[in-house]
């Protein structure tokens, strides 16, 4: 007879189970059979541990994706971080100020990589905490925002809009950010409602009122609305002289309808450079357009003896002037209105002319597809893609409809720098494509051997001539620019067949192409398990890191060196091919390599084509300084992180099923990724966007620090388990709203953990005589407590399947919860326990307990993947409940 | 010859280097175009996990460098057993790896 331990301690059990599922392998979907499921995980910020929200999302996800294993299907949730761009840099600087240092005081490449650093740090901390949550997702996928093949596949998508014409870069008025020093979107800025004084001032014949007397020192042009007949008898372009703050100025009427007749005396200055619809009436009709305020809110000389102060300084000096001239007129003391403030810091949002770049969302696509706003709505009205629920489709259709172009450059050091540079004329160079085919060598003798060969001259065998000349046809009828190889034999006789059979005259061999040097390990087999970078680079290596880096981008340079917009067929070998194209890409460090390395493979005269993007080079370029907006890398993730895997992945997982994330986050992530697919694979990126709640305190107040009322996931679970937490969690979780939750309610469900475990244990306990394993019992007579226990059962099966299936997860938690705790353990225990006297009732009560168990894990499992999993482990199981098959 | 328990370890290398020697000296290919790139191929067999004898084969340009790897791998194995290098055949691409030409 097996036992269970009296109670259920989660602190032996979690990270005991997590590694047997890692070893398993079944978290990656290439151990797994069936249709496809896919979710990719929206990567938490590498800035922070994890938070309760991350815990929900998380929770959410694994869920749907046990279960979905269960059914049977090749399931891939595909993790990764972010690097946050914006988001990280302010909490960097903020790091910085507290220790007394800012960015200011530092070059560019030191505080990148302080900052890379402090991502790496937190990287690794939320990906542990990610483990704890026992998120069943492919580690062997995981990635970066900033690993290099996703770079290279925002390069692609910036150079192929930058030639549909759907970005370009414009000096227009952004909102920007005195203290962060950047440009924002509108959707990272926020309104606050102030009262603050409103002055009227004397400007000529005219009244003219604003909250922001400090931005009046440039104003030369006074704008009326063309219908406005108090003013008619003022023309477009009459002038007059004005007494204003430093002097006379000659001022220039301007009509224009966007003044507001029915506001303050109907006129007004305008100051173009700092707000955006004097901007545009600027533009209408070609003014001057003069900076009044630097990027760090002061003002400029223009204003004379109020140059270089702040702007809420200069204000009361200001109008203190301007009133000992006689030209303040009155003051309103309660002037209501919305300013923009900065969502990050709060500090006041001063408009500034800084170029940058836009996406266009409104423009048709050149190949004749609607426009990206366009693509997005039609997919959403078309149910392409459907949001749970109704309401976000509504607030989402409503953003799309009022949507201004996309600036995606930001003013920042952390994130992906602009793949564009200017020359001293200020023109734009795009980083150039160069179309690569690696040719790996047919197979050697060494390789017939499984050795690692290095540097070892070993010729082709047979089958690697074979190869070769097959390889040389696969290649035939491309136009090809010219052949590079490594003068290693096997290599080299590799490439002389592919150039006889092709015709190619033009061909060179290199030294700096040969395969990484082995050192010790040169000559010996594989077996004893070495090839990757790993033990190359390590003890005994053969080349340094340096060294092998350095000659990477040697070999770089003879391939550079073609200016061909025809492929070039470069033969060489398997762990030193991919290396070339790392460096190239930029992976410098010992770990990047390595990953490369592992993920890569070909076969004996495998063909790898690709297209690198090559930074322009020539006399004076300077690359632009700016940094993607996060979420022009971010809006790619979907695809991007599919696609680094080899096209398999792509074709196999794309389009995904499901989009779980925050409902605060629709518009800056998941708007952008359904438009962003669509422009670049033509397909949604997910079928279903399903968006959660924010989490709250039991009172539905929000949680912050300074309250007290922030539940750190990672110590609930220390506590509690992460079963309690995740169940806690799901049971009050309806689609879009709130979550409350507090300690009490997760306590609860450690209660329930161990109600389990109790029950599992009563179950097992009485089992003599009956034979674990057997699930398909001919039930003989039944009682009526057996009937109603097996209809009950058949009930759940029923209700939390469905469930799950319409992402009604709450009421699935509830539906197990309330069979376990009421139907199952409440009645037919505690019915069972006379029936097991029964000589006659005996074993079919005991085959219900037993299947009833069985069920119960695995209805629950998805909720509560760990105390299933330790209990089904005591049941003398073959496979593992992750595994196992859904109950029907 | 090499087969004798008497030979040198120098004979044998030499004797199993002879024929691809020749083939390098004989200027045979001139008869079959002079500019076609020929290549040979040699077999052997080696005990691999200590018993079972494997067959491998090497097929490169025939040229010096081929000759000298040739060379190191008598070298190599003279010293721990007896395994012969078999040339087989020398063939083209251009003539689908088929035709032996004779020497």
């Amino acid at each position: 007879m097996i036992e269970l331990d009296k109670t259920y301690d989660h602190t032996k059990v979690e990270s005991k189970i997590y590694q047997q599922w890692l070893d398993s392998g079944f978290f990656n979907p290439d151990n797994l059979q069936g249709e496809p499921y896919t979710i990719i995980m929206p990567p938490p910020n590498a800035n922070a541990p994890l938070h309760v929200g991350h815990a929900l999302g998380m929770t959410v996800q694994d869920i749907l994706v046990r279960f979905h294993r269960m059914r049977g299907r090749k399931t891939l949730w595909l993790p990764g971080t972010d690097h946050a761009g914006f988001e990280t840099q302010v909490v960097f600087e903020k790091k910085l100020e507290k220790e007394g240092n800012s960015r200011f005081k530092m070059t560019r490449e030191e505080f990148y990589k302080q900052c890379w650093d402090f991502v790496q740090k937190n990287k690794h901390i939320s990906e542990e905490g990610i483990k704890r949550l026992g998120a069943s997702c492919d580690w062997s996928r995981n990635i970066f925002t900033l690993d290099p093949k996703i770079v290279k596949t925002v390069y692609q998508t910036f150079q192929e809009m930058y030639k549909d014409g759907l970005i370009y870069r414009s000096g227009r008025i952004c909102n920007w950010c005195p203290k962060h020093q950047t440009g924002l979107a509108d959707l990272e800025t926020k309104y606050e409602e102030r009262v603050e004084p409103y002055y009227y001032f004397r400007y000529g014949p005219f009244t003219i009122s604003t909250s922001r007397p400090e931005t009046k020192f440039g104003d030369k042009y006074v704008v009326m609305h063309p219908a406005d007949k108090r003013y008619s008898k003022y023309k477009q372009g009459d002038t007059f002289e004005a007494e204003w703050i430093n002097g006379s100025v000659k001022a220039t009427v301007i009509k224009d309808e966007a003044v507001d007749m029915e506001f303050g005396s109907g006129v007004m200055t305008i100051t173009p450079a700092h707000d955006p619809v004097d901007f545009e009436i600027a533009q209408r009709h070609k003014l001057d357009i003069e900076q009044i305020i630097d990027k760090r809110a002061k003002l400029l000389p223009v204003a004379a003896e109020f140059a270089g102060m702040k702007i809420l300084e200069a204000r009361p000096k200001i109008v203190e002037k301007l009133k000992a001239k006689g030209l303040l007129e009155k003051i309103d003391e309660n002037y209501k209105h919305n300013v923009q403030l900065c969502y990050k810091c709060g500090n006041l949002i001063e408009p500034q002319i800084v170029p940058q770049w836009y996406i266009a969302m409104t423009k048709p696509l050149p190949d004749g597809r609607p426009s990206l706003r366009d693509m997005a709505v039609d997919a959403v009205k078309n149910k392409e893609i459907e949001i749970v629920t109704e309401k976000f489709e509504k607030i989402f259709m409503h953003w799309m409809e009022n949507i201004r172009d996309w600036p995606i450059s930001r003013q920042i050091w952390w994130g992906i720098p602009i793949p564009v540079w200017y020359d001293k004329e200020g023109n734009t160079h795009l980083q150039k494509e160069k179309k690569i085919i690696f040719v790996r060598h047919g197979e050697s003798t060494g390789n017939a051997k499984d050795v690692y060969e290095g540097q070892l001259d070993n010729p082709l065998t047979k089958k690697g001539l074979e190869e070769a000349a097959k390889t040389a046809q696969a290649l035939k009828g491309k136009k090809i620019a010219k052949i590079i190889s490594s003068d290693l034999q096997r290599a080299k006789t590799t490439a002389e067949i592919v150039a006889e059979a092709l015709g190619i005259k033009n061909i060179s061999f290199h030294p700096e192409f040969r395969e990484v040097r082995g050192g010790k390990f040169e000559g010996e087999t594989r077996k004893k398990g070495f090839p990757l970078l790993l033990r190359i680079l390590g003890e005994g290596a053969g080349e340094t890191l340096e060294e092998l880096i350095t000659r990477a981008k040697e070999a770089w340079k003879i391939i550079n060196a073609i200016e061909s917009e025809d492929p070039i067929v470069v033969v060489g070998h398997n762990s030193f091919l991919p290396v070339i194209k790392a460096v190239q890409e930029g992976v410098i460090t010992k770990e990047g390599l390595i990953d490369y390395r592992k993920k890569w493979h070909l076969d004996n005269a495998g063909i790898y084509e690709f297209t690198a993007l090559v930074n322009p080079e020539g006399e004076g370029l300077v690359q632009d300084p700016d940094t993607f907006d996060t979420w022009f890398s971010s809006g790619q993730w979907p695809f991007a992180t599919l696609m680094t895997n080899g096209e398999k992945d792509f074709r196999t997982f794309f389009p995904t099923q499901v989009m779980e994330t925050g409902w605060d986050i629709l518009f800056f992530w998941v708007a952008r990724m359904v438009m962003m697919s669509y422009y670049k694979t033509g397909k949604p990126p997910f079928e279903k966007i399903f968006l959660h709640g924010l989490v709250r305190d039991k009172d539905k107040q929000k949680m912050s620090k300074s309250k007290g009322n922030v539940v750190d996931p990672l110590g609930v679970i220390d506590t509690y388990g992460t079963d309690a937490l995740r169940f806690a969690l799901i049971f009050s979780t309806s689609a879009g709203n709130d979550i409350p939750l507090s300690e009490d309610k997760i306590k609860g469900m450690k209660h329930f953990a161990n109600k389990l475990w109790n029950i599992a244990r009563f179950v097992l306990a009485n089992l003599e005589n009956y034979e674990l394993g057997i699930m398909d019992y001919e039930f003989k007579a039944l009682t009526p407590a057996d009937t109603e226990i097996i209809d009950a059962l058949k009930f759940a099966i029923d209700e939390v399947t469905e469930g799950l299936e319409n992402f009604q997860l709450h009421a699935a938690a509830q539906e197990i919860y309330n069979f376990v705790w009421k139907n199952f353990a409440d009645v037919y225990i505690e019915k069972s326990k006379e029936q097991l006297k029964d000589p006659i009732l005996k074993e079919n009560t005991q085959a219900i307990l037993l299947n009833s168990l069985f069920i119960i894990l695995k209805l629950l499992h998805p909720f509560m993947p760990f105390v299933t999993e330790e209990i089904w482990g005591k049941l003398n199981q073959k496979e593992l409940l992750l595994i196992s098959a859904w109950p029907k | 010859m090499p087969e004798s328990p008497e030979a040198s370890r120098e004979q044998k290398i030499a004797f199993y280097l002879q024929p691809l020697q020749e083939l390098l000296s004989a200027k045979i290919f001139e008869r079959h175009g002079g500019s076609t790139t020929y290549y040979v191929t040699v077999k052997w067999k080696e005990p691999r996990e200590g018993s079972a004898w494997e067959p491998f084969s090497a097929t490169g340009k025939l040229d010096e460098r081929f000759l000298n790897w040739a060379k190191e791998h008598y070298e190599h194995w003279v010293d721990r057993a007896h395994v012969p290098l078999n040339v087989e055949k020398i063939e083209t691409l251009a003539q689908g790896l088929k035709e032996t030409p004779s020497w």
